[in-house]
């Protein structure tokens, strides 16, 4: 269904990531791009090579000599609508996709024709002045279109994403745990663990046995002569794994090996994860209203019914010594845990459907593949822009905090950002963007970097001239391999928000080309609840880099 | 010859170059004539990898002012001349291995795209190699070229600044791109598992068995369609699930999956610094930036340390213990399958004689009895082990104790390296 006519053999390295359905969304997407700069056109460059349905530019700026910065403007086109001309030579990228030229005024759009951009999949705005950039937030936020503010001046670069909801089914962690249930074995697992007999076996067979059956095997022996509690204490730990080892029948057998380095799997708790958790219990579960809410709520209904507890086994086993016998006999009871489990969740999405009256089409597939995804759902709840210029709303806190514990952090250059655009919005020009003006615009800039602390709440906070000083160097220049790196980055956002798979950054990421550093702040609060409440939760704030550990 | 391309960029880069500004370095000259001047007329840049990422390099070379290309995409070079007239892009033809050190020493820098670690390890070593030292030690600062590279999987990537002797070089990140992982031998025969085994049965055993001398062309599709149905049958002999045409394209093809926006990442990195360090108009990256993007963005920028004991730039001994009691042949491939060293045809020579040479062909058989002999009957304390390999210009080993049957192999000092060079220059 999903894979109507995609190009399999051109875009074979990309399907590996996303899949014919992520390639099938991709192929059904539009974008659009208010006004065009060289950031833009790579930014759409980098989704018209692995293929986005459309894309349409809206400028009515005319090439100039500064123009050239940007690949997709020939030598030669000077004077000619710049959105016809990059259109042009985006369009020679890839002949599935189609490209639009709109030679408007995007200002204009956005205060008078705003509704003509309900049409798009995602919009990206680039130069835009704050108030209409404000304008089109609210816009995009109520008709829930994925709204991307991209900006570069001289070495550093910002990225700003808001939607109001973000869901994912299949994040695709890079190392995920594997869902093997040893601490919780489910009754068919117990059983044909504890059937095989190690002590009648040749050696061959006995270096076959799967490690998963060593520990299970091992884990009840001990928790029999435990009272039924799992090895904790560190030395309790090791006392397992010795045990284990010693049921080698010769050292180096490989299964043992296994599973004496596997021997955490068996002993260590098993929990969900606090962000599924999170979901579970989100208030939208009690009044689910599209297909992934109404897949979420029945997943907490199976959590807390069949599961006892436990999430829909995934029914995936990873490799292991073992005979083929063996490993596929475990693979089946694997498996039709899994299929069993998939069937309660689906019992609970009919019964939701039906007593919600929801005329949703969710397929056995969707099922399935919500439920193999369990462990991995995540949701992420923007705030608007609008949230972000309140100062009562804005992360000064954040702000505040990360300046303290590293002068020279990365939000320096947020900051300075915003003081650039206050200067664009008082003086209707970026600083520094006339060599005679340098000095007069350092002086005007310092002054706006302050207020611009003072806006955020930061008062206290010594301002650093040397960012404001640093950005009327840059002049308002878009550096090209800068424009390409933030544009690399700003269309692999877009694909992850399209593609509804991976992960994207919440909501603010910073560029800083004078070290090769980029971060992630959270710079307003991702509140949970109604929207513009005060309280906030410690837990669902995102802090800082957007994880930190490696 | 003014193009509106070539006027145009320098309203940008004009800028950066053109103004001091408090993090600027302090070597920095805010004298835009000055830069132009030099990036146009004097240096020249190398750029290696004709894939993605080699595109993606060029061009943002070609926009950030750099006019004397040296690429290894013809096609892209046409592409960017066309696009960009006055820019003096002029592809190289041949393998970069082939090329000596006078061809090298035109470069101002020198910057990577490749997907292989073998090209990369050699361009390495022979820009280490290269480094001309005084009577002191001390490196003559007109013989580093510094060296920027890049890779790029699916969501993440990395690009890195290496100033050969100076900063920490590939080879001492070597560990960072560990060896492939073969499936044993004897699961693909006996215990097939996952349907991975069954395809690597079809590529490595079923294939020379049934087809004898036709090599196997992963591009000739009929060739391809019965790899995947005779996994298919093995398959479904074991009872296994999940072959399918494109994993079985995956698996014997090897293919890394690429998407344009991490190669377009990757690349502007390696170049916002290439345009630092020629410029010194801000730091430069110090001196690994590892980006993953699948998950948030996350980038971790930290400076990867110089290896001590690094086979290429290590400035210290280390100790690498071997029994005595093994033959060379295995401890050959001992080098071949540590982390470290990932040696894979090692040529090797002791006081000046062959203990085992790959080629000539002649070499090779005088010196194939080696290979069946123990350590302890070829070499004694304190002998310098020369070694060869394709993937390296030049490494040493040194032999530096007996005690009994174990041996204890010290690798190359820096002293060593010196006079290698030295012996060129």
């Amino acid at each position: 269904m999903a894979s109507n006519g995609t190009d399999t053999a051109r875009y074979d390295r990309q399907l590996r990531l996303w899949g014919e359905e992520g390639q099938a969304l991709l192929e059904a997407s539009h974008i659009v791009l208010l006004r065009t700069s060289a950031v833009g056109t790579e930014t759409l460059k980098n989704l018209v090579l692995p293929g986005i349905g459309q894309f349409t530019v809206i400028d009515d700026q005319l090439v100039d000599d500064a123009s050239f910065n940007d690949f997709f403007i020939p030598d030669g086109s000077n004077g000619k609508p710049r959105a016809e001309v990059t259109v042009k030579l985006l369009n020679e990228l890839n002949d599935r996709v189609t490209g639009h030229a709109l030679v408007k005024n995007p200002i204009d759009i956005v205060h008078n024709h705003i509704d003509t951009l309900s049409q798009y999949s995602v919009i990206i705005a680039n130069g835009l002045p704050e108030e209409t950039v404000l304008r089109l937030s609210s816009f995009a936020w109520e008709k829930n279109i994925p709204l991307v503010v991209v900006k570069t001046n001289g070495l550093i670069g910002s990225l700003r994403v808001v939607v109001p909801e973000h869901t994912v089914i299949e994040s695709k962690p890079d190392n995920p745990m594997d869902d093997l249930r040893l601490s919780v074995p489910f009754p068919e697992l117990s059983e044909y663990a504890a059937n095989i007999d190690l002590s009648n076996m040749d050696s061959t067979q006995h270096s076959h046995v799967p490690y998963i059956v060593i520990l299970l095997q091992h884990l009840n022996k001990w928790k029999t002569a435990h009272d039924g509690a799992l090895p904790s204490t560190y030395a309790e730990k090791n006392a397992f794994k010795d045990q284990v080892i010693k049921g080698a029948h010769k050292p180096g057998e490989e299964n043992f090996l296994e599973a004496h380095k596997g021997a955490y799997k068996a002993y260590t708790r098993y929990e969900i994860k606090s962000d599924v958790r999170a979901i579970l219990e989100d208030p939208k579960t009690s009044n689910p209203t599209d297909k992934f809410w109404v897949l979420a709520a029945a997943l907490s209904q199976f959590v807390k019914k069949e599961g006892k507890g436990c999430l829909p086994l995934m029914g995936s086993l990873p490799d292991m010594h073992s005979s083929t016998e063996s490993y596929i006999a475990l693979q089946k009871i694997y498996q039709a845990k899994a299929a069993t489990d998939i069937s309660s969740i689906s019992h609970h999405v009919d019964h939701i459907l039906q007593t919600r009256q929801l005329s949703l089409s969710i397929s056995t597939d969707d099922i399935k593949k919500f439920s193999k995804n369990a462990a991995f759902l995540r949701v992420i709840r923007y705030r608007s822009i609008q949230d972000e210029y309140n100062p009562h709303t804005s992360n000064s806190s954040l702000i505040g905090a990360e300046l303290a514990s590293d002068a020279d952090s990365n939000i320096q250059w947020y900051i300075a950002l915003r003081s650039v655009d206050l200067f664009q919005s008082t003086h209707g020009r970026l600083p520094g963007h006339r060599h005679a003006d340098v000095e007069e615009d350092t002086a005007n800039l310092i002054s706006l970097h302050r207020k611009t602390l003072e806006g955020l709440g930061l008062k206290d906070v010594a301002a650093d001239d040397r960012y404001p000083r640093e950005m009327v160097r840059y002049g308002g220049s878009e550096l090209h391999a800068v424009a390409a790196l933030v544009g690399g980055v700003t269309s692999q956002e877009i694909i992850k928000l399209i593609v509804h798979q991976f992960a994207p950054m919440n909501n603010t990421w910073i560029f800083n080309g004078n070290k090769g550093t980029t971060n992630v702040y959270a710079i307003v609060f991702e509140q949970r609840g109604t929207r513009g409440s005060t309280e906030i939760e410690g837990a669902s704030q995102r802090v800082g880099v957007s994880f930190a550990q490696e | 010859m003014a193009t509106q391309v070539e006027d145009g960029k320098w309203h940008h880069l004009g800028k950066l170059l053109g103004r001091p500004g408090p993090f600027a370095t302090e070597d920095f000259s805010a004298n835009l004539e000055e830069h132009k001047k030099n990036l146009v007329e004097t240096w020249k840049v190398l750029v290696i990898g004709a894939g993605g990422l080699g595109c993606e390099l060029l061009k943002n070379l070609a926009y950030s002012g750099f006019r004397n290309i040296e690429p290894k995409a013809v096609t892209a070079a046409t592409f960017i001349n066309k696009r960009f007239p006055g820019v003096n892009v002029v592809p190289y033809f041949g393998r970069i291995e082939d090329k000596g050190e006078e061809y090298y020493r035109q470069f101002k820098i020198i910057i990577a795209g490749l997907d292989s670690i073998p090209a990369r390890r050699w361009i390495n070593s022979t820009l280490v190699n290269m480094l001309v030292y005084d009577d002191e030690g001390n490196i003559d600062p007109d013989s580093v070229i510094p060296f920027i590279d890049g890779g790029t999987e699916g969501f993440k990537g990395q690009s890195r600044v290496i100033y050969p002797g100076f900063t920490s070089c590939f080879e001492c990140s070597l560990e960072a791109f560990p060896p492939q992982v073969n499936y044993p031998i004897c699961t693909l025969a006996n215990t097939p598992r996952l349907p991975e085994h069954c395809i690597e049965w079809a590529h490595i055993l079923e294939w020379p068995k049934v087809w004898k001398e036709t090599k196997f062309d992963a591009d000739n599709t009929d060739h391809m369609k019965w790899m995947f149905e005779t996994a298919s049958k093995r398959a479904e002999e074991f009872n296994i699930k999940g072959v399918t045409y494109r994993l079985t394209q995956g698996v014997v093809k090897n293919i890394i999956p690429a998407i344009a926006s991490t190669n377009a990442i990757i690349a502007a990195s390696e170049v916002t610094e290439a345009l630092k360090i020629v410029t010194n108009a801000a730091d430069v990256l110090n001196n690994y930036m590892m980006y993953i993007g699948g998950e948030g963005i996350y980038t971790h920028t930290f400076e990867y340390e110089k290896k001590e004991n690094c086979l290429v730039c290590g400035t210290s001994q280390s100790v690498y213990s071997v029994s005595g009691d093994i033959k060379l042949e295995e401890f050959i491939e001992m080098l071949g399958g540590d982390v470290n060293y990932q040696l894979k045809k090692p040529s090797i020579r002791c006081n000046n004689k062959n203990v085992f040479m790959q080629a000539p062909k002649a070499l090779l058989e005088a010196t194939t009895p080696n290979l069946s002999k123990k350590l302890n009957e070829l070499f004694q304390s304190g002998d310098t082990l020369d070694i060869t390999d394709p993937l390296l210009s030049s490494a040493a080993i040194t032999l530096s104790e007996v005690n009994g049957v174990s041996q204890v192999f010290e690798r190359l000092t820096s002293h060593r390296i010196q006079s290698h060079s030295q012996g060129k220059t």
